[in-house]
């Protein structure tokens, strides 16, 4: 499977996001994914430099040389687009092995090719309903969120691809939630991506400080 | 075919080709909309980018003017949307049961509260069925599993 080959991303990232309660929000650094590590390094430079690091089944947070949280975040870190990308699973986000969505309907029209998911669940039937996805040229574009009753959550664009050694990675991500009526956004880009660096291998192999 | 049927397919035609141009048409958005509203944490960006090093905390006074136009929070995001879950629940549970896809459809979900929290206590009971088998391979297999 071509997708093997991979097995790091590195890139620049900015997190743009407008708040419910009427703030925005801002954080820039770099991430470091080493898939075979199983490890994601978020070096944060603004609002703060601190290091966060998302393993399998924990994130951390470090700063100056100490942890000062921990959460567990299992299974999250094998479903990030970091992960779906590396592993050509990202065309259709993962979905095809979630388990907990099925491919119920695929229509082209004009560049996009959308496929419908529909829950599989009874318990997640209670909670959501379908989930759009479109590919424009063989890449993930655009997925569509929808409540229970067909309304439509949120709306995530895949847009300005850039490639890196043979792999797409895309240089935006638009997210629109819709809340009580209103919009909310969340804007996250990626520079510099680089593919199979075989440089800095501490950060991709980040270890933890002694508590 | 007679002419109750040829209306009949027409309308269905119509119907299909509308269904279709609705769905493709979800995927757009007025990104001028999101760019205006992203303007002023853009201008921001802009100040770090150009001022290597600098923090909220270090920021001149340019930079704090450009912050509280933003009205930017002193929070990074990153923790929050990847693990404070719907209702109060840590979004690990979820990622056990529904993958983090599901973790991101019910923290959009739950924004309307009471209802979906009951769902979300049913789906519970799959993260512990869950959260126990793994604790009786790791018990009795010693996680040869893994």
């Amino acid at each position: 499977m071509l997708g093997q080959q991979y097995f790091r991303v590195k890139a620049d990232f900015s997190i743009k996001e407008t708040l419910a309660d009427g703030k925005s929000s801002l954080t820039m650094g770099t991430i470091y994914f080493d898939k075979t590590a199983k490890r994601l390094v978020y070096q944060i430079k603004f609002p703060e430099k601190e290091t966060m690091v998302l393993t399998d089944s924990t994130l951390y947070r470090v700063k100056d040389g100490v942890i000062i949280e921990k959460k567990p975040a299992f299974n999250i870190l094998n479903f990030s687009i970091y992960n779906l990308a590396l592993s050509a699973k990202m065309s259709n986000y993962g979905l095809e092995n979630s388990g907990t969505f099925k491919l119920t309907n695929v229509e082209k029209e004009d560049s996009l090719i959308i496929s419908t998911w529909s829950p599989t669940n009874e318990k997640l039937k209670e909670l959501t309903g379908n989930v759009l996805i479109s590919q424009k040229s063989k890449q993930l574009f655009g997925l569509v969120f929808f409540d229970k009753n067909e309304k439509i959550l949120s709306k995530q664009f895949f847009e300005e691809y850039k490639n890196s050694k043979g792999l797409d990675f895309p240089g935006q991500i638009t997210q629109i939630n819709y809340i009580d009526g209103k919009e909310f956004y969340k804007i996250t880009t990626f520079k510099n991506v680089v593919v199979n660096d075989l440089n800095e291998y501490n950060i991709y192999n980040f270890t933890f400080p002694a508590q | 075919m007679n002419i109750k049927s040829l209306i009949l397919a027409g309308t269905f035609a119509v119907a299909g080709f509308a269904a279709n141009a609705g769905n493709a048409s979800l995927f757009s958005y007025d990104k001028g909309a999101v760019n205006n509203k992203m303007n002023s944490v853009v201008a921001v960006e802009n100040f770090v980018n150009q001022n290597d090093g600098v923090t909220i905390s270090t920021m001149n006074a340019e930079g704090q003017k450009l912050a509280a136009t933003a009205n930017l929070s002193e929070e990074t995001s990153i923790s929050s949307s990847l693990l404070d879950g719907p209702a109060g629940i840590p979004s690990f549970l979820w990622g056990c049961v529904l993958s983090a896809l599901g973790v991101l459809v019910v923290y959009l979900v739950t924004q309307d509260g009471d209802e979906t929290k009951k769902a979300l206590y049913g789906c519970l009971v799959g993260a512990a069925v869950y959260v126990l088998w793994i604790i009786f391979e790791i018990v009795i297999f010693g996680g040869s599993f893994y």
